[in-house]
């Protein structure tokens, strides 16, 4: 598969995925539920504004409509890139708002799946002006967040005897719950399904070496965020690591590649 | 190119009043791929706050979920006030 097939759908995906973030945001502010978790006015504090000015100046920069109207902006652009392509004016208005958004909540709205669309999105913009470069910078830092997560599980004792991903599902308080409570009592399963995290992210990078590995790896990860979902409610993790699919099987190809042709 | 003229515009304007706060979240928000942390699932969750009021999900939630996502950034800022 190319790289302009594979960044083509790669930028769909993000898309989609911006898409859904921003929607969920509009609903947020819509119900005043944004203000009651994280005012604005304590925006100035978490972001060291010095001064009164500073201050105000964030406060009116993340007002409610400013808020709202950006993400309605995004959203346009969303459809704008899933349909027309990642243009590079596009994506970098995308890349800045969503950065914008991620400043709102003193960094990022939902962790990591907030850090990984910037890395999306800045890879549309890298991409814009070379396909390859976008999806190999994608890429390699979705490989990483594997390899990186499963290296720090796999230090830590918990996680091999299965008691911390027990804990983590049964203190879970965003679930689709009847499957909660039946993993949850399935003691015999803990450990089985913390060592098949630790090894599946852990190994994840060697994946790569092969076209066989690669796809079952691809399709192994959209069962694991599913189940994350499932289990955690981490919507957004699915959208925006299925999002970086195709550039890691750009990588995959590339291994290939240079395997089957070294020089 | 517009990102570019308007991260160095933003500096301009606000770096007499911001200090490293903003430096710090553009820092941990872009690529902190050696600092796990942002990219851990478990983490993110905050999970280990017990509630009698769970955000129970439906399919559709896998599409929108905004109160479970609201509530994770609870516990999230509930957790960094807390120290842990």
């Amino acid at each position: 598969m190319g790289a302009s097939f594979l960044f083509r759908e790669m930028t769909v995906l993000v898309s989609v995925a911006v898409f859904f973030q921003s929607i969920e945001l509009i609903w947020l502010l819509a119900r005043g539920q944004v203000e009651g978790v994280l005012a604005v006015r304590s925006l100035g504090s978490r972001l060291e504004a010095g001064s009164f000015v500073g201050r105000a100046v964030w406060e009116v920069l993340f007002s409610g409509w400013i808020f709202a109207g950006v993400q309605v902006l995004r959203i346009a652009l969303a459809v704008l890139m899933a349909v027309r392509g990642a243009g590079s004016v596009a994506s970098q208005l995308a890349l800045l708002l969503t950065f914008y958004s991620s400043l709102r909540f003193g960094g990022s709205f939902n962790g990591g799946s907030d850090s990984m669309t910037l890395i999306a999105l800045s890879g549309l913009v890298l991409g814009a002006y070379d396909p390859r470069a976008g999806l190999l910078w994608v890429g390699s830092l979705s490989i990483l967040s594997y390899f990186v997560n499963g290296l720090r599980k796999g230090i830590l004792r918990d996680w091999w005897s299965g008691a911390a991903l027990e804990a983590f599902i049964r203190s879970s308080e965003v679930s689709i719950v009847p499957v909660q409570m039946v993993v949850v009592r399935a003691r015999w399963f803990h450990r089985p399904a913390s060592i098949a995290v630790i090894l599946f992210q852990v190994l994840f990078p060697l994946f790569m070496f092969s076209k066989t590995a690669i796809l079952f790896a691809l399709g192994v990860g959209i069962l694991f965020h599913f189940g994350n979902f499932v289990l955690f409610g981490l919507n957004r993790f699915f959208w925006i690591w299925v999002a970086t699919y195709p550039a890691v099987a750009f990588v995959a190809e590339q291994i290939a590649s240079r395997g089957a042709n070294p020089l | 190119m517009i990102l570019l003229t308007a991260l160095i515009a933003g500096w301009i304007v606000f770096l007499p009043s911001i200090r490293s706060g903003a430096a710090r979240v553009l820092f941990r928000a872009w690529v902190p791929v050696w600092r796990w942390r942002y990219f851990d699932e478990a983490g993110d969750t905050g999970c280990g706050h017990s509630s009698s009021d769970p955000v129970r999900l439906g399919p559709a939630a896998l599409f929108l979920n905004p109160k479970g996502n609201l509530r994770h950034l609870e516990n999230t800022l509930r957790d960094l006030e807390d120290g842990s």
